[in-house]
């Protein structure tokens, strides 16, 4: 915002002797800097900035959407201590998280380093690589489903090949459900995160490989002594992004299992869903996207800390 | 400094405006008792209903209802069926809710009735209905007071195959049977189906509808009492160990038994009913009697199979009677309100259609698209069974008409509650991640230190 703000535009009142006093300045350029903000920041303030904000109080409410929300104090946050389904969506959702991110991290870095080498038919692999993420989710989630049926899918047919009959129930077994699910999401991410990364990779100087080579560094040395640390901003903001969005994962739990089977792959956003909009607890559904809030809050603080500690 | 102290005052100015378009309307006590319709005056109320396209019993009513009351128009505002609880309330706390709108089932109808203060209080329609013996009313009772008439009392019936129960060489339902029954029949079928030429791997004696929560638990809920009162009262208890046995003997031993289709792959192959009976996948199907419409039109369509087919009384619990001698069984009445909102020649318009959907006049009409009204007489049963493609059997008939239905979902502060516990208590028994014991056992923890029923 101060960016826009301190670029100089309309002219702004002058001073008996012609000049532009300090105030003057600063009021044309606040009034200008608003301009230029205001069709998005109105939108952002009523329907994201204003919400978010009430939610502080409605967490700590009694609320079915009718009349206005009353004060319970702790009375949601007691309750969620105690609340099952809560806790299982909890680590639910760590579960993926921890296991998606890492995942979605290694492979789309690992194809973006392939895909900037000097690769025969490298265009066409990109595209390929990010077609999942333009396909629609509902589509690519009816097809996977099909795919990971336990008899009949090819995904087990193919596992049968090498295992002599056994293989994973996947969407139809408590165990095997939040692999399936974090397999579709990592394949679908992973092209859209490559291209971030490749982005990035681009911006290297080929000097510095030339050098370490002359110098006699290897493969392996060159990626994390160059590669790596030249990456540090993209990874951040891949990071942060995969995070995030991690966290709120729901769209693809909903179409392939919604929730199920049982509750193995119910997580927080779900349950936030399922609180206000099936049972009417709006006051006590506040309070559990508190916590999804504060958990992408958390874990984002601590990598913006870990990123600022490394580049210093 | 200038532009936060002004950012500052619009969130806060953003906050205010949402609180009070929050506040919505409240109810001023529409008199629906004293509206009267001026005679001459033409009239035109708002009706909501949900996927006109494929629900034609909306306009099936206002048809009906516009042929007798040529003055009054009824505009039906369509919903989206799935959400149509969400839109429902939008509409009712911005105070835009139509005249007359469905309460799909009772799980809402409290924080419709008695938190939004949306509904206009219909005790005097009520008191036409009370004493009338082919409609029960009493599902809507809210100490002393009706906020909704029912105008769909559908109400589960077991579906069998008659088919393939001759086919078999199997002795079809009698309407006495106990759920041992059912169970004993259900393990006949499965050596003598594939002896009479039906595939082993995808055939299956019964169909249990598992994505459905209700179909292992209200049921038992349902007969767990000689009176409603009662039934009432153990699904409020917060001690669910009375669902132990109906779990053990009937859906987990149906389920190990493969007497039907297992929980796992009825929620991620989202198994659909229809097509199960439909296309003699399985035998036999407790079901609501709503399905009995689906059928008959599918049968003629061709999505199902040719085949005879009827309904029979749900099988019963071996130790509770009911106090009427009528077979328990479950479902929600599908009800209208009046919008607290309405007034005048409005108000009247919405009393009288109501007052149609409820009674004779709208059952025949919803009868003769063999929708299950919610006023069973003999001239609905005779349109209803009328019907080409019906089953026509006596059983199916009594079955249809005779029952002592108890609530899906009890009216009461805690039943969003206690339904979502209860789902997830129903998901660790099917998909057998804890024993039926420890999963009650848990179930009733998390109610009492969750607070829910205080």
């Amino acid at each position: 915002m101060t960016e826009v703000a301190s670029k100089p535009a309309a002219p702004a009142k002058k001073s008996k002797g012609g000049e532009l006093t300090t105030n003057a300045i600063g009021r044309r350029n606040l009034r200008n800097g608003l301009l230029f903000i205001a069709p998005n920041f109105i939108g952002f303030l009523f329907l994201v900035l204003g919400p978010v904000l009430s939610l502080f109080y409605v967490a700590f409410s009694k609320w079915s959407a009718f009349g206005f929300p009353q004060f319970n104090g702790l009375t949601n946050w007691q309750r969620m201590a105690h609340d099952s389904q809560f806790w299982a969506s909890f680590w639910q959702t760590i579960y993926y998280a921890v296991v998606h991110i890492p995942l979605t991290l290694i492979l789309a870095f690992a194809l973006a380093v392939i895909l900037n080498s000097k690769l025969k038919g490298k265009a066409f692999f990109r595209t390929v690589a990010f077609f999942p993420y333009i396909t629609s989710i509902v589509a690519a989630a009816q097809v996977w489903n099909m795919l990971f049926d336990p008899n009949a899918g090819v995904v087990n047919q193919f596992i049968r090949f090498f295992t002599r009959g056994w293989a994973p129930g996947w969407l139809s077994t408590t165990e095997w459900a939040m692999p399936a699910v974090i397999i579709v999401g990592t394949w679908r991410e992973v092209g859209y995160f490559m291209i971030l990364l490749l982005a990035g990779l681009q911006t290297i100087p080929h000097e510095l490989y030339e050098a370490a080579e002359v110098d006699g560094a290897n493969g392996w040395q060159r990626f994390w002594k160059i590669t790596v640390p030249c990456m540090r901003p993209t990874l951040f903001f891949v990071m942060v992004t995969l995070t995030i969005g991690s966290f709120k994962i729901l769209d693809l739990t909903l179409v392939m299992t919604n929730g199920g089977p049982g509750t193995s792959t119910y997580v927080l956003a779900q349950y936030v869903y399922e609180q206000a909009f099936d049972r009417g607890n709006y006051g006590y559904s506040g309070s559990v996207s508190l916590v999804l809030f504060a958990l992408c809050m958390v874990v984002t603080i601590i990598q913006f800390v870990y990123n600022n500690a490394k580049e210093k | 400094m200038k532009y936060t102290r002004t950012a500052q005052a619009a969130a806060i100015a953003s906050i205010a405006a949402m609180a009070l378009s929050a506040c919505g309307s409240s109810n001023s006590g529409s008199d629906v008792a004293n509206a009267t319709l001026d005679p001459n005056a033409k009239v035109e109320i708002s009706f909501a209903g949900w996927s006109l396209n494929s629900t034609p019993e909306f306009q099936t009513l206002v048809d009906a209802f516009e042929k007798e009351n040529p003055n009054i128009t009824v505009k039906i505002k369509e919903y989206s069926a799935d959400d149509y609880d969400k839109q429902l309330t939008t509409d009712l706390s911005g105070g835009t809710a139509p005249e007359v709108f469905p309460i799909k089932n009772l799980q809402k109808y409290y924080t419709y009735a008695v938190e939004s203060q949306g509904l206009a209080d219909l005790s005097s329609i009520a008191d036409t209905y009370k004493n009338d013996k082919n409609i029960d009313i009493s599902q809507y009772n809210l100490d002393g007071k009706y906020y909704a008439m029912p105008y769909r009392q559908d109400s589960w019936v077991l579906f069998y195959n008659k088919t393939m129960f001759e086919k078999a060489g199997v002795a079809i339902p009698d309407g006495t049977w106990t759920w041992d029954d059912y169970m004993k029949v259900a393990e006949e079928l499965k050596t003598k189906l594939p002896a009479a030429g039906y595939d082993a791997n995808s055939v299956y004696p019964t169909y249990h509808h598992t994505s459905w929560q209700s179909v292992t638990q209200s049921f038992t809920t349902a007969q767990s009492a000689a009176t409603v009162d009662g039934a009432k009262k153990n699904f409020l208890s917060g001690d669910y160990s009375y669902m132990a046995d109906m779990y053990k003997n009937v859906f987990l031993k149906a389920q190990d038994e493969n007497l039907t289709v297992n929980y796992n792959t009825v929620t991620a192959n989202k198994v659909q009913y229809q097509a199960q009976f439909g296309t003699e996948k399985a035998a036999m199907l407790p079901m609501g009697t709503w399905y009995a419409a689906t059928l008959v039109s599918q049968q003629k369509s061709g999505d199902a199979n040719k085949f005879e087919w009827g309904m029979a009384p749900i099988p019963q619990s071996s130790t509770v009677k009911s106090s009427d001698g009528k077979p328990i069984t479950f479902a929600d009445p599908t009800g209208l309100a009046i919008s607290a909102g309405a007034s005048g020649d409005k108000l009247a318009a919405a009393k009288k259609f109501v007052e149609f959907a409820s009674g004779e006049k709208g059952a025949e009409a919803l009868a003769a698209i063999s929708t299950t009204p919610a006023y069973f007489s003999d001239n609905v049963v005779k349109t209803y069974f009328g019907v080409d493609g019906m089953a026509n059997d006596d059983q199916s008939k009594k079955a249809w008409q005779e029952h002592d239905t108890r609530p899906e979902n009890y009216v009461d502060k805690a039943t969003n509650d206690v339904q979502g516990i209860l789902k997830t208590m129903m998901s660790t028994i099917m998909t057998e991640t804890g024993t039926v014991d420890q999963a009650i056992q848990k179930a009733n923890d998390d109610i009492a230190s969750q607070g829910i029923l205080k």
